[in-house]
C-alpha cells in the first residue's frame, strides 16, 4: 500500500513543480487518536479509542493542492468470549486524497482534504480453536482539516481532524446480530512534518 | 399245657364226630344238593323291627365227594379256583400222603390220586391252596410240630414237595396268600425256643420263578405267636389275623391283626381282642371296598367273634359275637375259614354239633346271616374259598370212616358298594400323614398311615391334586371322569424334598433357570449365575452368599438364593449449558456438560472406566442417539464443540465399568 502510494505521488511531481515556489515534497509522523464509529467493534474490543501512530507523504502539485497519502495500522486484542484464547484484530489504513492549503498566515498553513480510505483488516484467534482467521478489505472516503505549523523552514508541525465514512455488509453475524461493519471514524492528531 | 392236650382233644372230637350223622354223599361227577339248606333259624331272637334285615337268602348248594374209594380217613382238605376256572382240592388220603383231585373249568373232577414225590409224612392236620396268575396252584399242607410242605400243580404236572426251611418245629396253622406280580407268601407259625411256648410268625416268599423260599420273622413281639389268617388287598397289602399271648404262660391268648406294605414292611399292629378269656383261630378277609372282616372262637364265652375295620378310614367297630356258637373242645374243632367273596363276607363256623353252617356277613343288620348247613353230620376241618360265581367249601367228615367233600354254594360275588374313592400315599413304603388330596370334596387329609378314602356322589368328576409341603408325588395328579364305581388302589408314592428356590433380579438369568425346584435331602446343586449383555453378577443373597459364580448349594432344607445382577448407573446431575465461543468476525454454539459419578457404582464397588457421551436432537426419537465422546471414567465435563445446527441437543453420559458393561442412556 505505501509503494502504491509513493509511486502516485511520485506521478504527480511533474505537474506540481511548474511555477510553484514552495516546497515540493512533505513526509511526516504523527500520533494520533482514532474512533472507530462501530461500536459494535470496539465494545467487543473494549476501546473506544485507539491511539496510534501514522504516516504520511504529499506532494505539491499546482494552486496550492497537494496529493496526500496516509498509513496507519490500528490494532485491538481481546479474548474469546468462552475459551478467552488471544484475539488479535488488524485494520490496515491507507488514505489518499487532495490537500488545499488556501493560505499562509504568518505560521500557520491551515488545510482542508477530501480523498479515498483504503481499509484491510484481520482477525486471528490464537492457540486450538474452531474459528477461522477472518479478513477482507473495505473502501471509503474521507474529509480531513489541519493547519502546518511552522517551525523552521524545513520543519513544521502539523495538528489534523479527519472524518472517514467506511462500511462494508459481512456475511456473517457479528456480536450484535447485525452484519453490518462500520470502520469509519474519527481521527485527530498532531505531528512534524518535513517539507523540501 | 393246653397243647399237649391238642391230641386227646382231636381223637375225641373224632370220636364224637364218628358217634354222630350219617352221611351219605353222591357221585363226585355229579354236583347233587345233599344238603338241602332252608332258611336257618335266626341264632338269636328277632325283634319285629329287625326282620327287615334277615335278607339272607338260602342259596343253592351242592355237594359232591371228592376223595376216592381207598382205605382209611380222609380228611384236612384244601380247595381253591384259578383265574381260568379251574379247581384243585387236596386232602390228606388214608395212607399218610396228600392226594388231589382236578377239575378243569365246566369239566369233571379227576379221580383223586396221591401227589407224587412227596415225603411221608405222619399226620396232617391243615392244607392250603392259592393260585396265582398263570392259573398255578400253590399248596401248602403240615404237619404239626414238624414241618410245612409246598408244592405247586399247573397243567397237570406238580412240582416236587419241599419242607419249608423252618427254624424250628412248626406250629398249628398256616395261610398263603399269592401277590400280584406271583409271588407266593405263606405265614407259619414256629416254635423258637424249646419247649414249645415261644412261638413267632414267619413269612415265606418266594418269587415267581424262584425256586426257594426266604423268610422273614413278622412277630418278634409279642413273645408268643401263633395261628396266622392271611388275607391281601387289591394293593398287594397283606392283612394278617394270629393269636398271641402277649406274655408266655399267662392266661391271656389275644388276636392281633398286623399289617404289611407291599414290601412287607408294617403299617399297623392292633389287638382287636380283650386281654381276658382264650381266643383262638382268627380268620381275616379283606373286600375290595377295603373293609376287613376279623372273626375268632371265644372259648369262655363258647361263641365266635367278629370285628369289622374299615381300612379307608381307620376305624374299628366292637368286638361282637355271631353264630351258632362254638363246638366243645378241642381248639383244633374251633376252626373256621372266612372268605370276602367281592364284597360280601362269608364265615363257614362249626356249630356246637361240629355241623359246617355258612354264614354271610349282613352289613345293615350289623350281624351274620345264618344261610344254612353245609354238612349234614360233624365235620373235621374245612377250606372255603371264593370262586367266581360260587363259595366253594371243601371240607372233611369228623366221623370214621372219614371222606371229603366238596360243597358249592351258588353266590355271585358283588361288587364294591359305593363311589368310595381310596387309597395311600406312601414315602418308600411307609405311610405319608398329613397330605391334602385336593380336588376331593373336604380336601380329605390322609391318616396317620398315609390313607385317605372319601365317598363320592354318582358322576362326580374331578381331579385331585395330593400337596403336601416338601413332597413331591407320583403321579402328580389324578383325573377322574364320571365316577360310578369304587375308586380303590388310587394310591401315590411321594417322596420327600426340599426346594431350592432360584430367583434373579433384574439383568440376568441363572442355570438352572430361577424357579423352584425339589431335590432330595442333601444334594448339592450347582447354580451359576449369567448375566445379560451390560449387566454383571454381584453376589448371592438368601441361603448364599459370597460372588462365586458358580454356587454350590447343599440342599438340606429348604433353600432359597438370589442372584443379583447389576448394570453400572449412568452419571447423575448431568446439565448441559448453551454457551457462545467468538470472536468478533466469527462464533460457534457449544454445550457445556456437566455431572457427578453416580454413588451407585461406588457402592457395588464397581470402577467406571469410561463415559461415554450420547447426543440426540430432541425432535429424533430414542433410536437416534449418537456416541460423540468416549471419556476417562474421571472426567466430569465435557464440551460439545460441534452441536447439530437445528434442533435443541439432548445429552446423555454413560458409564462403562471394567468388564466393559456400560450404562443405561435413560
Amino acid at each position: 500500500m505505501i509503494i502504491y502510494l509513493l509511486a502516485a505521488l511520485l506521478a504527480a511531481v511533474p505537474v506540481a513543480a511548474a511555477g510553484q515556489d514552495q516546497p515540493r515534497f512533505r513526509i511526516g509522523a504523527y500520533y494520533e487518536g482514532s474512533i472507530l464509529n462501530d461500536k459494535n467493534l470496539t465494545n467487543f474490543f473494549g476501546q473506544s479509542q485507539k491511539n496510534l501512530p501514522g504516516f504520511e507523504a504529499s506532494v505539491h502539485t499546482m494552486y496550492n493542492i497537494d496529493v496526500w497519502a496516509s498509513y496507519r495500522i490500528y490494532t485491538a486484542r481481546t479474548e474469546t468470549t468462552f475459551y478467552g484464547l488471544v484475539d488479535k484484530f488488524k485494520l490496515n489504513q491507507a488514505s489518499l486524497g487532495l490537500l488545499y492549503r488556501p493560505v499562509i498566515w504568518k505560521i500557520f498553513e491551515p488545510f482542508i482534504g477530501t480523498g479515498l480510505e483504503i481499509y484491510s483488516y484481520s482477525e486471528k484467534v490464537e492457540g486450538d480453536t474452531a474459528i477461522p482467521e477472518t479478513s477482507g478489505n473495505a473502501l471509503g472516503f474521507h474529509v480531513q482539516a489541519g493547519t502546518y505549523v511552522k517551525i523552521y523552514k524545513f520543519l513544521a508541525a502539523k495538528v489534523f481532524f479527519r472524518l472517514n465514512g467506511v462500511k462494508k455488509t459481512l456475511d456473517n453475524v457479528l456480536p450484535d446480530g447485525s452484519s453490518k461493519l462500520n470502520l469509519g471514524g474519527k481521527e485527530f492528531g498532531a505531528g512534524l512534518v518535513f517539507k523540501f | 399245657m393246653r397243647r399237649a392236650v391238642l391230641p386227646l382233644a382231636i381223637l375225641f372230637s373224632v370220636a364224637l364226630a364218628t358217634a354222630g350223622i350219617g352221611f351219605s354223599a353222591q357221585d363226585r361227577t355229579q354236583e347233587t344238593p345233599i344238603v338241602k339248606a332252608g332258611r336257618p333259624a335266626p341264632a338269636r331272637d328277632i325283634a319285629p323291627d329287625e326282620e327287615q334285615f334277615l335278607t339272607a337268602v338260602a342259596p343253592e348248594m351242592k355237594t359232591i365227594k371228592i376223595s376216592g374209594d381207598q382205605a382209611g380217613n380222609k380228611r384236612y382238605p384244601g380247595v381253591c379256583e384259578n383265574d381260568l376256572g379251574d379247581r384243585l382240592v387236596i386232602f390228606r388220603g388214608g395212607n399218610g400222603y396228600y392226594w388231589y383231585s382236578f377239575c378243569p373249568k365246566d369239566g369233571t373232577w379227576s379221580p383223586s390220586k396221591a401227589i407224587p414225590n412227596q415225603m411221608k409224612l405222619e399226620d396232617h392236620t391243615h392244607a392250603d391252596i392259592e393260585a396265582d396268575s398263570q392259573g398255578r396252584f400253590h399248596c401248602v399242607w403240615e404237619e404239626p410240630d414238624v414241618c410245612v410242605v409246598y408244592a405247586s400243580f399247573l397243567n397237570g404236572s406238580w412240582t416236587t414237595p419241599v419242607k419249608l426251611p423252618l427254624p424250628g418245629k412248626h406250629d398249628m396253622g398256616f395261610s398263603i396268600v399269592v401277590r400280584s406280580d406271583d409271588e407266593v407268601v405263606i405265614a407259619n407259625a414256629t416254635v423258637i425256643r424249646a419247649p414249645y411256648l415261644t412261638k413267632d410268625i414267619f413269612f415265606y416268599f418266594k418269587k415267581r420263578g424262584e425256586s426257594t423260599f426266604t423268610k422273614k420273622n413278622m412277630t418278634t413281639d409279642p413273645p408268643s405267636s401263633t395261628q396266622p389268617s392271611l388275607a391281601i388287598d387289591d394293593r398287594d397289602h397283606i392283612w394278617l389275623g394270629h393269636k398271641a399271648e402277649p406274655k408266655v404262660g399267662s392266661d391271656e391268648l389275644v388276636i392281633k391283626m398286623r399289617h404289611y406294605g407291599p414290601n412287607n414292611n408294617e403299617v399297623e399292629d392292633k389287638t382287636v381282642t380283650d386281654p381276658e378269656g382264650w381266643h383262638f383261630w382268627p380268620q381275616v378277609a379283606i373286600n375290595p371296598d377295603g373293609k376287613l372282616m376279623m372273626g375268632w372262637a371265644h372259648t369262655q364265652n363258647r361263641s365266635y367273634e367278629w370285628r369289622l375295620y374299615d381300612t379307608n378310614t381307620k376305624k374299628w367297630s366292637e368286638v361282637y359275637t355271631a353264630g351258632p356258637g362254638i363246638p366243645v373242645s378241642p381248639w383244633a374243632t374251633f376252626w373256621s375259614k372266612m372268605v370276602a367273596h367281592g364284597n360280601d363276607f362269608y364265615w363257614a363256623v362249626m356249630d356246637p354239633a361240629r355241623v359246617l353252617r355258612l354264614l354271610k356277613f349282613n352289613e345293615k343288620a350289623n350281624d351274620w346271616d345264618d344261610l344254612g348247613v353245609v354238612s349234614n353230620g360233624g365235620v373235621e376241618y374245612h377250606d372255603m374259598y371264593s370262586g367266581h360265581n360260587k363259595l366253594l367249601i371243601a371240607w372233611g367228615q369228623s366221623h370214621e370212616p372219614a371222606n371229603v367233600f366238596l360243597t358249592t354254594v351258588a353266590v355271585e360275588p358283588t361288587g364294591p358298594q359305593s363311589n368310595r374313592l381310596a387309597g395311600e400315599v406312601q414315602v418308600g413304603s411307609t405311610g405319608l400323614s398329613g397330605v391334602t388330596m385336593t380336588g376331593l370334596p373336604g380336601n380329605p387329609v390322609t391318616d396317620s398311615s398315609g390313607s385317605y378314602s372319601v365317598d363320592l356322589e354318582d358322576g362326580w368328576t374331578g381331579t385331585v391334586v395330593p400337596k403336601k409341603t416338601n413332597y413331591i408325588f407320583d403321579p402328580t395328579h389324578r383325573d377322574y371322569q364320571d365316577i360310578r364305581s369304587a375308586q380303590i388302589n388310587q394310591d401315590y408314592a411321594a417322596t420327600l424334598q426340599f426346594t431350592l428356590t432360584i430367583s434373579a433380579t433384574a439383568g440376568g438369568t441363572t442355570t438352572p433357570a430361577p424357579a423352584t425346584y425339589y431335590h432330595d435331602p442333601g444334594s448339592r446343586v450347582t447354580v451359576r449365575a449369567v448375566p445379560n449383555t451390560n449387566y454383571r453378577f454381584i453376589e448371592w443373597t438368601g441361603d448364599a452368599s459370597g460372588s462365586a459364580n458358580p454356587v454350590t448349594v447343599t440342599v438340606d432344607k429348604d433353600r432359597s438364593i438370589r442372584a443379583n445382577f447389576f448394570r453400572p448407573k449412568s452419571v447423575v446431575n448431568l446439565s448441559a449449558e448453551k454457551r457462545v465461543e467468538r470472536s468478533f468476525f466469527r462464533s460457534y454454539d457449544l454445550y457445556v456438560l456437566n455431572w457427578a459419578a453416580n454413588p451407585a457404582n461406588a457402592e457395588r464397588g464397581i470402577a467406571v472406566s469410561f463415559h461415554r457421551v450420547y447426543r440426540k436432537t430432541q425432535e429424533e426419537d430414542s433410536t437416534q442417539w449418537k456416541q460423540i465422546a468416549e471419556l476417562p471414567g474421571t472426567a466430569l465435563r465435557y464440551e460439545d464443540t460441534n452441536p447439530p445446527k437445528d434442533g435443541v441437543p439432548i445429552y446423555a453420559v454413560t458409564c462403562v465399568d471394567d468388564l466393559g458393561n456400560e450404562s443405561s442412556i435413560y
